[in-house]
């Protein structure tokens, strides 16, 4: 997944970012709203952590400008005030969650999971395309019940693409979803991905549109 | 002792002497008038008494007289004063007149006339003037009177308590009246205080009706200037009391909310310690939980610290305070950390006259700005600290090479918990709202300012001089 985390609190952020990256996870850590704004119309997010106390442009006054402009991704809000009002305040905000400081990190991944899987339509944590069998907790797939091994990002092409199946996908799009800021792209990583998918499950898996990019066929 | 019977007990107490005073001088008045009156009238009867038998041509005018008193029976020699004459028989008499005498002696020592209670020695063996003599256990005024041709001594006495049973009879009189008066007195003392206290019980039982957290004020409409006056103070310390108290509890609840990001930090990072795949990645982790409790720490201090400027507590606690030396003071122990970052660090020490406030307080402000002045300078640059007098004010000045804050954020710094964006240092958002505080209880001002060379910030603060 590809997480923009906003969040001001230095140690906070880096804790977030660690645990996050440990789960396979691509995150980009800005600090304050103006940036987390620029940064979601470069790039496409499977979701967006938002604290609320920011400085300056606080985390309320982020979503209610993401949501006015039409952006949908799904946001959790980290919020300090325990409230209901300052929940309710949140959620009518446009947020799809709230986590109230301090959380259980594995509640926060669980939180985000939903997020994700809701906003693509899922609605349990396994993702069964054909033999193919993703388990999005564990991060394990299994092909015809012989577990198959994947790497990080090859685990996550294989995840965008068989939940965009029947779409093609282009490379940026792609790259996008594979590499936070910072990250080394070397020119021809996402064919040497699909290269490896093909030879892990079978070459008919992902179909290359040329010129455009890939496509998993509809189930 | 409720001031009801304090008033009661100084009016009564002023009342009886008062009243005890007045009684005593119109008795003491009353005597002495008395007397003059009955010395006076001794006097004019023996000059009547004289001219009137001198007129009547000499020995045969006393004899005249003598048979005139003894035809109408009054030269009975007897002194009976318990005996009182009869009022038929003496139809225009009165029973004071047994208690007069009189004699009329002649130059050889013969008593010439006499009234019938007069002995036959003389009354007194004074020529002239007043005396006073005991005759038969009575006391007697006399008034002795030599006619003009020295031949003839008139001596007039009266009974000393005849006049003294008027005396006491207006003295009773007007010990009755004070008997009557005085209680009299006593019910419109008690009744008017009571009446006047009124408006005071009432405001007590208004107050005694109200709830802890009522802190609402008292409806002042009260025609009563006193009762208003103690009811504009109450409410004057109501509001006080309810402004404290919310800049507590937003103290409280800011604090407790600002605990919860370090706090979430910590366990985060203790999570990720735990489920560590490398020795490598759980290191790095417990060392962020070590940085996270110190934050929390430092934290919990700057709020404590904000917690005890209690403006009352400290304002208690003025002297007279040299800020040059808690300058030197505190820079020398935080001089570590200077060093540690090459800072060049001055202090132009001019003498000035010191200031009336309170050390500790004013030592937590300096280490405050000290501190922020160092963590926020770049390594080798520069903090001068200055000391000047204007206008009967000490003006601080701490000026360092840092980033500096920017014009629309130099008012929010003050707030509690607002830190600045892309801060490099460990700050909690405390420091320049404990120095805001401690400027306050100082009655200074504080100033955030672009420093004299254009790159970093200017820190301005303002204390009035006080003289001993």
């Amino acid at each position: 997944m590809r997480i923009l985390l906003v969040e001001d609190d230095a140690l906070l952020g880096d804790g977030v970012c660690a645990g996050l990256r440990r789960e396979d996870n691509s995150v980009d850590w800005v600090k304050n709203g103006e940036t987390a704004l620029s940064a979601m119309t470069e790039t496409l997010y499977d979701c967006v952590i938002l604290d609320i106390g920011l400085p300056k442009m606080s985390g309320l006054d982020v979503l209610q400008h993401m949501r006015s402009s039409d952006n949908d991704i799904p946001v959790l809000i980290l919020t300090a005030q325990d409230d209901i009002s300052d929940r309710v305040r949140g959620l009518d905000a446009g947020a799809d969650d709230y986590l109230v400081k301090p959380f259980e990190f594995s509640e926060l991944c669980a939180r985000l999971r939903a997020l994700t899987r809701r906003a693509r339509g899922m609605s349990s944590e396994t993702l069964q395309y054909k033999d193919i069998i993703i388990d999005t907790v564990a991060h394990t797939v299994k092909c015809g019940n012989q577990p198959v091994l994947l790497s990080r990002r090859e685990f996550s092409l294989l995840f965008e693409l068989i939940t965009n199946q029947g779409r093609v996908l282009s490379r940026h799009h792609l790259e996008q979803k594979l590499y936070s800021w910072g990250d080394e792209i070397e020119s021809n990583t996402i064919e040497v991905y699909i290269h490896h998918l093909r030879k892990k499950f079978y070459p008919e898996l992902v179909t290359t549109v040329r010129g455009i990019g890939y496509i998993v066929a509809k189930e | 002792m409720s001031i009801r019977s304090q008033i009661l007990k100084r009016l009564i107490t002023a009342s009886i002497i008062l009243v005890g005073a007045t009684a005593w001088l119109g008795y003491e008045d009353v005597r002495r008038e008395t007397r003059e009156l009955f010395d006076a009238q001794l006097a004019r009867s023996a000059r009547l008494i004289l001219s009137l038998a001198q007129a009547q041509n000499g020995d045969s005018g006393f004899s005249r007289i003598q048979e005139y008193l003894d035809e109408n029976g009054l030269s009975v020699m007897y002194i009976d004063f318990e005996e009182q004459p009869d009022e038929q028989q003496e139809p225009h008499g009165h029973i004071y007149e047994t208690k007069l005498a009189f004699q009329i002696w002649d130059d050889e020592g013969n008593l010439v006339v006499k009234s019938y209670n007069a002995p036959l020695e003389p009354l007194t063996s004074q020529d002239s003037g007043f005396n006073n003599i005991i005759i038969d256990d009575y006391d007697w005024r006399t008034f002795s009177l030599l006619s003009s041709n020295q031949q003839y001594r008139c001596i007039t006495a009266e009974r000393i308590d005849v006049r003294n049973d008027l005396i006491r009879q207006v003295s009773n009189d007007l010990f009755y009246m004070f008997i009557i008066l005085i209680p009299a007195l006593f019910l419109i003392m008690y009744i008017s205080i009571h009446q006047g206290l009124k408006p005071l019980q009432q405001l007590a039982s208004q107050i005694n009706r109200r709830s802890g957290d009522n802190l609402d004020l008292i409806a002042n409409q009260d025609e009563h200037e006193e009762i208003a006056t103690i009811k504009n103070a109450l409410n004057q310390l109501l509001q006080r009391l309810e402004e404290t108290l919310a800049r507590e509890k937003r103290i409280t609840s800011d604090a407790a909310h600002e605990l919860r990001t370090p706090l979430a930090a910590i366990r985060l990072h203790t999570e990720l310690a735990k489920n560590a795949k490398t020795r490598e990645q759980q290191n790095e982790s417990l060392n962020q939980v070590i940085l996270g409790v110190d934050r929390t720490t430092h934290l919990v201090e700057q709020l404590l610290t904000l917690a005890r400027l209690e403006p009352e507590l400290v304002a208690r606690d003025f002297t007279q305070v040299d800020l040059a030396d808690l300058i030197i003071e505190e820079s020398a122990l935080l001089s570590p950390l200077a060093i540690g970052k090459n800072l060049d660090i001055s202090f132009d020490n001019t003498p000035i006259k010191p200031i009336k406030g309170n050390e500790a307080s004013l030592r937590i402000l300096l280490r405050n700005l000290l501190t922020n002045a160092i963590s926020y300078t770049p390594t080798g640059g520069r903090i001068i600290i200055s000391l000047s007098e204007k206008d009967e004010h000490t003006v601080l000045v701490i000026e360092d090479s840092g980033p500096g804050i920017s014009e629309e954020d130099r008012e929010r710094v003050m707030e509690r918990f607002y830190r600045l964006e892309n801060y490099q240092t460990p700050g909690c958002g405390i420091g320049l709202s404990i120095v805001d505080r401690v400027v306050q209880i100082h009655q200074g001002s504080l100033q955030l300012c672009q420093a004299d060379s254009g790159q970093g910030l200017k820190v301005v603060i303002q204390l009035k001089q006080q003289h001993f």
